[in-house]
């Protein structure tokens, strides 16, 4: 199992936002989760990359070892990365520094080639290497934001709402990527308000609701779900 | 104004700038990365130039040794500020009270133990130059300019370059300019945001010791050193741009000019006063200051 998370809680103060949360996921996978404002998504995303610290006796295994106490960049060492919510590119800086922050950890013709790879992937960036990334479009800034995470070279990838404030065309654009990418090998944690792509795109899904956990299946068994379509397709059953 | 009156208070101008620019940029980084100003600054310019003054006394260096031991004890300085004064702090993320409790306290402290060291009557360098001034032959026309003027700029344009270089053109330097910009990410990327603000501190330290050497020379060396000039250095990034290296770089400049050219019609004391009514002036006109970026304080 590449990802294995077990009894994960998180308080923020005296507010619980993740209540006992178990979750895996599989090499090569596109793993859903789902569920409204305020659930707890990106709680959990920023507890598996190290910028939340859950309570006592939760477990996060990545390939097989635990990483829950670990600092944000030694997981990205470990070749987790997460792409956050809202993108935070960093808008003074251009394009290209962008990406290569997001190679920190290499340096040399190695970073030159993965760098090459995501400009031949993302031919829009390549357009605007020298430009500010804070002049960029938004659908452009979320490109730079998950170009910039593959920079890191990810077994992993967590994306937090990547088709968030996005045009349709845009979104479908995301939707492709995120296929590429996936079968370029790397896994995925996707979390997403737009249910119906989510589900239809990955192999498994966790609905999320006030920190709990109360569905997981694969994405054609939640599609076909009653209380997910009523509550997250817009649909009367 | 003659012109060689005009050239030569120009010059002193740059030359001073260039002082005050090492201290401006320095103060920048730590702010940009921390959000908050280490009130310990000058006393790292007093520290720094007190070890490079013993240093220098105790092996017999010259300036270049002197600067070398100034840039090393800054480094330290600066390194040791970081670890006691912020980052317990940052670590419980506790209220930016503490961080300027904190930061003023081990700054006197700092300046009281070079007090001790220096004694009742302030400390000068040896004499580094074979003479004090230097004449100079430009299209004909003779200037005199300072021996000490004239390292102060040049060393000041070295380091600075240096800087540049360090800032724009490496992964650290990068490192730097994204952990600046936000914290959290900077973070997801992979990046050590404890060791970037040591390295940050490191800087401010490096840049405090080599802009103390050059005022020991010109000031001679005690306790309050550093505090005095930290003002303009406050002032030229306020003056800049606050946040913007840039723009504390031109800050710098722009004072040490300004503030020259008032010691020439005015007089040093007048000078002393009407450069803070100019800068009040200004920053009712322009807050942002000259590069335009506004930062908003944490605090
Ligand atoms: N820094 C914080 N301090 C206090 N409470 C927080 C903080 N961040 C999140 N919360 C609370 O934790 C809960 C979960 O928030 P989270 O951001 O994980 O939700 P989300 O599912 O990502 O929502 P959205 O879809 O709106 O992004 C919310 O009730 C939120 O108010
Ligand atoms: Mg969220």
């Amino acid at each position: 199992m590449m990802l294995e998370i077990n009894r994960l809680s998180v308080n923020y103060g005296h507010i619980q936002a993740l209540h006992d949360v178990a979750l895996t996921a599989e090499q090569g996978s596109i793993v859903s989760i789902i569920g409204a404002n305020g659930a707890g998504k990106s709680t959990l995303l920023r507890t598996i990359s190290g910028l939340n610290s859950p309570k006592n006796g939760g477990s996060i295994r990545f390939l097989g070892k635990e990483i829950v106490s670990l600092a944000p960049h030694k997981i990205v060492r470990a070749g987790i990365v997460h792409v956050p919510e809202g993108r935070k590119v960093f808008a003074g800086l251009s394009v290209l520094d962008n990406l290569k922050i997001g190679g920190f950890l290499y340096k040399g013709a190695e970073l030159q080639k993965t760098l090459d790879h995501v400009l031949t992937m993302f031919p829009i960036l390549a357009e605007r290497k020298d430009q500010f990334a804070g002049t960029l479009s938004g659908g452009e800034q979320q490109m730079l934001a998950i170009g910039r995470g593959l920079m890191a070279q990810p077994k992993l990838l967590l994306l937090d709402e990547p088709s968030l404030g996005l045009a349709p065309i845009v979104i479908n654009t995301v939707f492709k990527m995120i296929n590429e990418i996936r079968d370029s090998g790397v896994s995925i944690l996707l979390v997403e308000q737009n249910a119906r792509k989510a589900l239809t795109i990955c192999d498994k899904a966790y609905v999320l609701e006030n920190g709990y956990i109360r569905k997981e299946g694969t994405g054609q068994a939640l599609l076909n779900d009653p209380d997910v379509i009523t509550a997250f397709l817009g649909e009367s059953v | 104004m003659a012109i060689t009156a005009f050239v030569q208070t120009l010059f002193n101008g740059l030359a001073i700038g260039g002082s005050y620019s090492l201290i401006a940029v320095g103060f920048c980084l730590v702010y940009s990365i921390m959000k908050f100003t280490n009130f310990a600054h000058g006393s790292m310019i007093s520290a720094a130039a007190f070890v490079s003054y013993w240093v220098c006394n105790r092996f017999n260096l010259g300036l270049l040794g002197s600067l070398f031991a100034a840039i090393a004890a800054g480094a330290l300085i600066g390194s040791i500020t970081e670890f006691l004064a912020f980052r317990r702090i940052e670590k419980k993320s506790a209220s930016n009270f503490y961080f300027f409790v904190s930061s003023l306290t081990w700054g006197t402290f700092v300046e009281q133990l070079v007090n001790n060291g220096v004694g009742i009557r302030a400390l000068a360098f040896p004499k580094f130059y074979p003479s004090l001034s230097l004449k100079i032959t430009v299209f004909g026309t003779k200037y005199t300019i300072m021996t000490n003027y004239l390292y102060m700029f040049v060393s000041a344009v070295i380091v600075l370059g240096l800087l540049f270089v360090f800032l724009y053109k490496t992964k650290y330097g990068r490192a730097i300019r994204a952990t600046s910009f936000d914290r959290d990410t900077a973070n997801l990327m992979g990046i050590n945001v404890a060791m970037t603000i040591q390295i940050v501190f490191i800087l401010a330290g490096i840049m405090a010791g080599v802009g103390g050497v050059f005022l020991g020379v010109k000031n001679k060396i005690y306790a309050q050193l550093g505090s005095d000039v930290v003002t303009k250095g406050f002032i030229s990034s306020v003056l800049g741009g606050l946040g913007s290296v840039y723009g504390a770089v031109i800050g710098a400049f722009v004072l040490g000019v300004v503030e020259q050219f008032l010691v020439y019609f005015v007089g040093s004391n007048m000078a002393r006063v009407v450069i803070f009514v100019l800068m009040l002036v200004f920053l009712l006109i322009r807050p942002q200051g000259i590069s335009g970026v506004m930062v908003k304080d944490k605090a």
